[in-house]
């Protein structure tokens, strides 16, 4: 099933570090904000579970040198393409639900108009357009724990102890 | 492609991927540079559209 999150960067994102990052996966796109000071690596990833498709994106962040501060939801924007592949629907049906009380794409183009996911999210769980699933949010905040905790590891006295916190 | 520049941004690829940059802010999306025609393509298609959308602001005052 695809799976599709961010993570978001810690330090320099510059081209050589980009160069392994496209070596080592092609379902990864990078973006920069300067001005904000803000990069991240989005995923579009097969994998049987989230979990395990953020797992493998922080190795291959580890692999590239490039440091991590938290995994994140997914771009907030998205085609019917990508809504019907979240909603397990045919693209045709979900172009079918479009007008009437369908959320306005924010970008009216004729051929690949872009949504707001937010709002596409509420409109199908409104009308029970999509079998509930787990919170995509649990797993991302678990998985940013786990890189506060390994950022901090190398200046604890122990670790053992700590890591035992993890099984009550 | 079209759509991206007529949106103003800018296009490179002098390496096994392209990196799209807003004139305005700098800011760049890097998306790989062979995608296979399909499914593959419409993901990297929608990581351009919604680059695109983020910056249409940007670019008009080129």
């Amino acid at each position: 099933m695809l799976r599709q999150f961010r993570l978001t960067v810690a330090g320099a994102l510059d081209d050589e570090r980009a160069d392994v990052l496209f070596d080592r996966a092609g379902d990864l796109c990078v973006e920069v904000v300067p001005a904000d000071g803000l990069a991240w690596v989005a995923f579009d990833r097969v994998a049987p579970t989230l979990v395990d498709a953020v797992v493998s994106g922080v190795r291959d962040l580890d692999a590239a040198g490039v440091g991590i501060a938290a995994a994140v939801a997914d771009d907030p924007l998205v085609t019917l393409e990508v809504i019907a592949a979240r909603a397990g629907r045919p693209v045709d049906v979900v172009r079918g639900w479009t007008g009437g009380g369908f959320p306005a794409p924010v970008r009216d183009h004729p051929r690949r108009p872009v949504y707001h996911w937010p709002d596409v999210s509420a409109w199908l769980d409104r009308h029970r357009a999509v079998p509930a699933a787990g919170d995509p949010a649990v797993t991302l905040e678990a998985v940013t724990l786990a890189l506060r905790l390994r950022a901090l590891a190398p200046r604890l006295e122990r670790m053992p102890p700590i890591r035992s916190l993890l099984y009550p | 492609m079209d759509e991206m520049t007529g949106a103003g941004v800018d296009v490179e690829g002098d390496r096994h991927w392209l990196r799209l940059s807003c004139p305005g802010c700098r800011g760049w999306l890097g998306v790989p540079g062979e995608v296979p025609p399909g499914a593959a393509g419409q993901l990297v298609a929608r990581r351009i559209d919604a680059f695109v959308q983020r910056h249409v602001a940007c670019g008009r005052g080129r």
